[in-house]
């Protein structure tokens, strides 16, 4: 079984088998196009941090048996397609919203899409019925506009509502 | 709480609504492809039986138990699983790192009313909001003004069909309202390119010149359809011209127009300048016309930006004003006869309704025969502002007219008829019911009086009847509203028996009223096998007394704003009509456990739908909704469901448990403000419904 080295941004280096990483269309994209010399090759993964990547790997592992996506049959209706998140998942999700956010980012790095769903999903329900301050406290963002502004917002948002 | 949201508040349909037009929210996924593959790709996870529970209890307990409080002591499975609780405060930085494309991917899977919200949040999140090809469908929204720019920045290659401006004249909200004027800039001038493809154009809530109109008009050739909402028109001195060829386009559009709906709410003089224009440009193609003109609505509802106060005075509608808008749509009506198909005259102004008819209609009596209409509206009643304002003919000239049009009108589709009002002249009313073309499918009246006597075997069509609405006899909005689905095989046979249906009368026109024309038996009402109740007078034993009268009833609506139904009520509205299938009932407050497990469980409810604040709990769900066909339940969130009972249901139901869908309908804020207030509760109650696919429940 091939075995490949990820480098996290903080140095570690974590040994997975490739069947799980090939999850991530980055990486299976370098380890085609390159090939896998040695047992010992190590791809840095700048952007990612020993903790995000172990949960990468975790998610990984437990989806590798996952059937391969299958795009674009026009004739099922989307619906259908419509699963929830699993048990399994919900669990895994559960972190702290600067790791969920880095898990986020790492999903979109490595191009993951199944996990970056989960995570956009995730997020998504926390803005779920909330309203803009409570969604600014939630990600501590940073009120920019200014009260004209959110004044006109407001104005046309109410034009949206109705009818 | 977040914990509750990640765990186990998974929605199990995200609804994606656009971010504008008309059709917001609802359905109609934007984004399609990007969407499926989404979901493609998330339905790889493996399902056992057990998941598929796992999953059926997101979905279920997430809505009852959203609130912080039920968290903790009502629901078991939040307890268990809460053990490492997850802070979402002060976490800084975090959201630094989001670039704008997962944004979009974030709030690809937020629905229609929080990504409004999300519009509030902060720039970045407005920017991406306004720029993303995924919020913008084929409809756009264009909103000038200085503070944030366009809502929308529609690229040119798309082919939109559909277009709206909203106040595209906004500074002049803020300064007086005659410096329209002097706003150099505020003149807009719209985007060519995105314009070219357009079918419907829209000017609302604006000042707005002719030029304005015709500069968007020469840039859509494809246009078939102009609306006009609540604009008011300004001279705009030194504006730069058209071309000869650009006039020449522009009168080409407008001779080509299709349909043409103007809705003013003041000043009639606005129509006028408008109606002018299209007969200037000979119009000669209009399929449909709809006016709207109804001071009433402003009267009662708050000024708003666009009208002060002080103008809104419907005495500044003058006679000669009144006067050239009948010869204007004459004229219309006249270079349009052959084809047009559609006439709704929404005239809530008594007195321009008084002259209405005989200076249009009586004086094109020879057009009568040359005249098509599939549909024609007068006055009809509008369902959305209950405003009290009697809106009805008063002269006998005014139904000879009408009489005559109507019998000339054999295509005749759908109606809708005013008020007669004249006590000298009862037989009028049933005339004019009479003279309606046997081909009717939607009729509108505003009581039962009309009706010819064998109404049912005269409009074979007949789809749906409308009785009521604001042109009640005392002005009370009073609507009865029946579907009819089984048309009679053979006609009704008539018992005159007048003390029998007094009462009926007496509480469907929910005033004393002198009945007086040919009385409608009840074995007509027997026939109706749907029945839809919306009044705030209507109580409790009027409408037993109804509920008597149909006894064949299959679905049961009752819209009262105020709460009519009690225990008893119910049991006996269900017991008593034996063949009740559907109920809904928009406000339930006085409801308790008992009104539900009073009923007999032999009943063949299949749909029951509860609105408002229930004091149903756990109890009543346990004990009561045990129907062997129940298939669908609303029911309003309150504090005492707990949810565990709701999913206990479904295995008394004995449906299988993979075909349950639920809808989880939440908007903004629902879940708090539910409890506090009877609006949000009504407009926005979260509710877990459940249908066995394949089969249609008709709620």
């Amino acid at each position: 079984m091939p075995f490949v080295n990820l480098e996290s941004s903080d140095g570690d280096l974590v040994k997975v088998d490739v069947d799980v990483i090939k999850c991530s269309v980055t990486i299976n994209a370098l380890i085609e196009h390159l090939g896998l010399e040695d047992d010992n090759e190590v791809v840095p993964l700048q952007n990612v941090g020993t903790e995000t990547l172990h949960k990468v790997l975790a998610w990984a592992k437990h989806h590798k048996d996952d059937l391969p996506s299958v795009d674009d049959d026009e004739d099922d209706p989307p619906r259908e397609r419509r699963t929830d998140i699993t048990t399994w998942d919900a669990n895994f999700i559960k972190m702290e919203q600067i790791q969920l956010f880095d898990l986020i980012l790492a999903a979109n790095y490595l191009d993951i899409s199944g996990l970056l769903d989960l995570g956009c999903k995730i997020v998504a329900d926390m803005i779920k019925g909330k309203t803009a301050d409570e969604i600014r406290t939630m990600f501590n963002i940073v009120n920019d506009l200014t009260p004209q502004e959110q004044e006109q917002i407001r104005k046309e948002n109410e034009w949206c509502e109705e009818k | 709480m977040l914990i509750s949201k990640m765990g186990r508040c998974i929605p199990l349909t995200v609804l994606k609504g656009r971010l504008v037009g008309v059709t917001k929210g609802r359905s109609s996924p934007w984004g399609p492809r990007w969407c499926r593959r989404r979901w493609r790709s998330n339905s790889l996870c493996p399902r056992s039986g057990m998941e598929g529970l796992n999953k059926l209890l997101f979905g279920t307990v997430g809505p009852f138990c959203s609130t912080p409080d039920m968290n903790e002591n009502n629901d078991p499975f939040s307890s268990s699983e809460s053990g490492q609780s997850v802070t979402n405060f002060g976490m800084s930085a975090a959201w630094i790192n989001m670039k704008d494309r997962h944004i979009i991917e974030i709030l690809s899977y937020v629905n229609y009313s929080d990504l409004l919200q999300c519009r509030l949040v902060s720039k970045q999140f407005r920017h991406v909001i306004s720029k993303s090809r995924l919020f913008i469908d084929s409809t756009i929204f264009v909103s000038s003004s200085k503070s944030t720019g366009p809502l929308l920045l529609p690229s040119s290659s798309t082919p939109y069909e559909t277009c709206r401006f909203d106040h595209i004249d906004y500074d002049v909200f803020t300064g007086a309202k005659t410096d329209s004027h002097s706003h150099e800039n505020a003149y807009f001038s719209p985007p060519t390119l995105f314009l070219a493809n357009l079918k419907s154009l829209e000017f609302a809530n604006s000042y707005i010149t002719w030029e304005t109109i015709k500069r968007t008009v020469n840039a859509t050739p494809a246009l078939e359809r102009l609306v006009l909402t609540r604009c008011k028109f300004v001279d705009k001195k030194n504006t730069s011209a058209l071309s000869e060829f650009e006039e020449f386009r522009v009168g080409r559009t407008f001779s080509h127009l299709k349909s043409v709906k103007i809705q003013e709410y003041h000043d009639i003089r606005a129509v006028n300048i408008f109606l002018e224009k299209l007969v200037g440009y000979c119009s000669k193609t209009l399929e449909e016309i709809w006016i709207t003109f109804d001071p009433s609505t402003v009267i009662n509802s708050p000024p708003s930006s666009i009208h002060d106060a002080a103008e809104i005075d419907p005495c500044s509608v003058h006679l000669p004003d009144m006067d050239t808008f009948c010869t204007l749509v004459r004229t219309i009506i006249e270079a349009n006869t052959f084809q047009l198909r559609r006439l709704c005259m929404d005239l809530k102004y008594q007195p321009l309704l008084n002259i209405f008819l005989p200076s249009v209609f009586g004086k094109m009596n020879s057009l009568w025969t040359e005249l098509n209409l599939e549909e024609f509206l007068l006055s009809p009643p509008s369902s959305a502002n209950n405003n009290n304002v009697e809106i009805s003919l008063n002269c006998t000239s005014s139904a000879q007219i009408l009489i005559g049009l109507l019998e000339s009108q054999v295509n005749l589709k759908t109606a809708a008829l005013p008020h007669f009002r004249n006590m000298g002249e009862q037989h009028y009313r049933v005339k004019i019911g009479q003279s309606l073309s046997p081909q009717v499918e939607y009729l509108s009246l505003p009581n039962q009086e009309y009706l010819p006597k064998e109404f049912l075997t005269k409009f074979g069509a007949l789809k749906q009847l409308y009785l009521g609405g604001s042109t009640g006899d005392n002005g009370l909005p009073v609507a009865l509203r029946s579907e009819i689905f089984e048309q009679p095989k053979t006609p009704v046979s008539f018992q005159h028996g007048l003390p029998a249906h007094l009462d009926l009368n007496l509480a469907l026109s929910g005033s004393a009223y002198n009945f007086v024309g040919p009385p409608i038996n009840t074995g007509v009402w027997d026939k109706f096998t749907e029945l839809g109740l919306g009044s705030t007078i209507i109580n409790g034993i009027e409408l037993l007394k109804i509920i008597k009268k149909f006894h064949f009833l299959v679905k049961l609506e009752i819209l009262s704003e105020l709460p009519v139904i009690q225990d008893e009520d119910m049991q006996v509205l269900v017991e008593g009509i034996p063949l009740l299938r559907h109920l809904s009932v928009s406000a339930c407050d006085f409801l308790t456990d008992y009104g539900v497990t009073g009923i007999l469980r032999n009943s063949c409810l299949r749909s029951l739908i509860l609105m408002g604040k229930s004091h149903i709990t756990d109890v009543g769900i346990h004990f009561g909704l045990r129907f062997p066909e129940l298939e669908t339940a609303f029911l309003p969130y309150n504090q005492n469901v707990s949810g565990v009972l709701i999913l206990k249901l479904w295995f008394f139901m004995n449906l299988p448990l993979s075909n349950c869908k639920y809808v989880n309908r939440s908007r903004n804020g629902a879940y708090k403000n539910l409890a506090s207030t009877t609006q949000a509760s009504k407009s926005s109650s979260c509710v877990a419904s459940t249908r066995a696919a394949g089969r249609d429940s008709s709620t």
